[in-house]
């Protein structure tokens, strides 16, 4: 295992820039997530770690090596991918193998038939079994490996694909949106189990996605990225509460944070820290409600209030006294000290 | 079928459908028709498929021993199978690269193959005849084989096989440690089966029944493809006894009859170029 580092990483494709200038500390065992919306550049970052792509400038660390110039296969470095991108004519076993394989027995060896009668070979083979075995006895996939992935339902496929990556016990793991082809609920499972695992195997971990609620349940620290730049890196508890842009606010939290246009610059308030008041009591905005949201253990009140473009939405518990329905004239007002004061240039002003 | 379609249409599109049959296979069952024959029934005038008194014995065992027809079978298996291997030597590595490796020029050489897939097979005929002779291998195997070596179509067709595998799974390979080659054969190849089969029918198919080529740098009878040996059977041997020359015929066109229903289903799903299902 080991610590990353990437400092002052750009990297173009023909004349659009997609990462412009980014520089981030990994510490050794940690769980760091690259939270951005699509086609902001964690990705290519990830791959730019991964050897897959080169950066145009900057320097990427990994342990204490500086690994720019070396090929993917000498970054010691495994990667899950979103296809997962297992081999489809090889078994299971197969897939788990082949990093060792590749790794244990040289090219003679790895011959077909031939391979079979050299010194050596059989030996490398058992161990090479022995801990594909274990891998899978690990991810609870043993009963399959002489499957081919097309016999494979989704979450197995996943599983076979963190196999493949943990056999050969890498430095880093690097894993693009790997649960965003699974349904909602083996999501939330698999989410589970990855960080379980991630603890387990004290295992550095980049993880790319654009799911928040991912980014939140299972990261060490989030690094939020747009457009080509890391706005904040930060837990995630830290990245709600106490966001450094506004573009941070308003990316991170579902439903979205609430923004009011002021005098030179912006005010923003997250649903759960609006009040819903009587129009007229001091302080409030008054507003008339477009749309309640009943989700069971709380109610998500939109409000239209004239000035401001998109409706303020305040998050109501269920358990509340007040039950406010549809075309009715309310106020909203911000609990105090919940308020986050921006710049007009969306950087956040503390007082 | 059609729910909607009228009982005539059906009729008719079969009617159709029968006499292009009919066209095609007519000239292959007279084939073996008078493969089977006597002289004297080739060319009367009664027409019927199957003879009165059957020749076929004789003619087959004319075909064999009148001329070396095993040889000439030998010789079109060394050379299709010597132009297919060596086809896929250089079209594979050629067809990945153009397919999946990013460089300086790529486009440009994918053009020159493209263009290349226009030049007609006759067209460089002569200037590779001369440069055979300046090297001094004609009427060799040599001579047969080398001139297809490069084959424009294979490399177009491995090319479109190629740009179906998703770059994930090389990228995946890299970080599990292979490189470029062994990529292409741990990876590619195995998935590549289908559009290589599909080409080795074609390949196999194009080059057993050349008969121009081998017609103009074979002198000596002993290296002649099938085709090229039913002339010399004819010309030399033979003289108008068709029942032999036509038991011949029948010997060299059934290892391709052979070979595609072999490879029928799989030839299919080659070129259509399905694509990759993980």
């Amino acid at each position: 295992m080991a610590a990353i580092s990437f400092e002052n990483v750009r990297k173009s494709f023909g004349a659009v820039e997609v990462l412009k200038d980014v520089s981030l500390n990994i510490a050794d065992g940690e769980f760091l997530t690259l939270l951005g919306p699509s086609g902001c550049g964690k990705s290519t970052l990830l791959r730019i770690v991964a050897g897959l792509e080169r950066n145009d400038s900057g320097s990427i660390t990994i342990g204490s090596r500086r690994v720019d110039a070396l090929p993917a296969r000498d970054r010691d470095i495994a990667m899950v991918f979103q296809s997962y991108a297992l081999y489809p004519h090889m078994t299971v076993a197969e897939n788990i193998g082949l990093p060792l394989t590749m790794r244990r027995m040289n090219a003679w060896q790895r011959l077909p038939g031939l391979g079979a009668l050299l010194p050596g070979t059989r030996a490398a083979r058992k161990s090479v079994d022995q801990d594909v075995a274990e891998a899978a006895a690990a991810l609870d996939i043993g009963a399959l490996l002489q499957r081919k992935p097309s016999q494979l339902s989704g979450g197995q496929k996943q599983r076979v694909a963190l196999g493949r990556a943990m056999v050969r016990h890498p430095a880093a793991f690097l894993l693009d949106e790997p649960l965003s082809n699974l349904d909602a609920k083996l999501r939330v499972q698999m989410r589970a189990e990855l960080t379980e695992l991630q603890r387990r195997l004290g295992a550095t971990m980049i993880y790319v996605t654009h799911d928040q609620s991912e980014a939140m349940t299972m990261s060490d620290r989030v690094a939020v990225m747009l457009a080509g730049k890391l706005q904040q890196v930060a837990p995630p508890r830290q990245l709600y509460d106490d966001p450094e842009t506004l573009a941070v606010a308003e990316f991170v939290g579902s439903p979205k944070i609430n923004v009011l246009p002021v005098e030179g610059g912006f005010h923003a308030v997250r649903p759960e820290a609006m009040e819903v008041v009587a129009a007229d009591a001091p302080g409030a905005i008054a507003g008339r409600i477009r749309l309640v949201e009943h989700l069971g253990s709380e109610s998500l009140v939109h409000v239209e209030v004239p000035d401001v473009p998109l409706p303020l939405i305040a998050r109501l518990e269920a358990m509340s006294a007040r039950d406010p329905k549809r075309g009715e004239t309310v106020g909203l007002r911000p609990l105090p000290g919940r308020v986050l004061k921006f710049d007009a240039a969306g950087r956040r002003v503390r007082d | 079928m059609r729910p909607g379609g009228s009982i005539l249409g059906h009729v008719l599109r079969h009617a159709v459908l029968l006499a292009g049959l009919v066209i095609m296979l007519m000239p292959f069952v007279w084939m073996i028709s008078t493969s089977l024959k006597p002289p004297n029934e080739i060319f009367s005038t009664k027409l019927s498929l199957l003879p009165t008194n059957w020749a076929a014995v004789e003619n087959y065992t004319k075909a064999f021993t009148k001329v070396p027809l095993l040889r000439y079978l030998l010789n079109g298996v060394i050379v299709t199978g010597g132009i297919f291997f060596l086809q896929l030597v250089v079209a594979l590595p050629a067809a990945y690269a153009l397919a999946k490796l990013r460089f300086k020029g790529r486009d440009i050489l994918f053009t020159m193959v493209l263009v290349g897939l226009m030049i007609p097979a006759q067209a460089p005929a002569i200037p590779r005849y001369v440069m055979l002779y300046e090297i001094g291998l004609l009427d060799s195997y040599a001579a047969l084989i080398l001139p297809f070596v490069f084959s424009a179509f294979g490399i177009f067709l491995m090319r479109q096989f190629f740009k179906t595998v998703p770059d994930d799974l090389m990228h995946a390979a890299r970080l599990d440690g292979l490189g470029e080659f062994e990529i292409l054969w741990r990876i590619m190849l195995p998935l590549a089966m289908p559009a290589m089969l599909a080409f080795g029918v074609i390949s196999i198919v194009t080059h057993w029944n050349d008969f121009f080529w081998p017609l103009i740098v074979i002198q000596t009878g002993d290296l002649a493809t099938p085709p090229l040996g039913t002339l010399f059977f004819r010309n030399e041997e033979a003289g108008s006894d068709f029942g032999p020359l036509m038991a011949g015929t029948v010997v060299i066109t059934a290892p391709l009859v052979l070979l595609f229903l072999a490879a029928q289903r799989r030839f299919i799903e080659g070129v259509t170029l399905s694509g990759m299902k993980g």
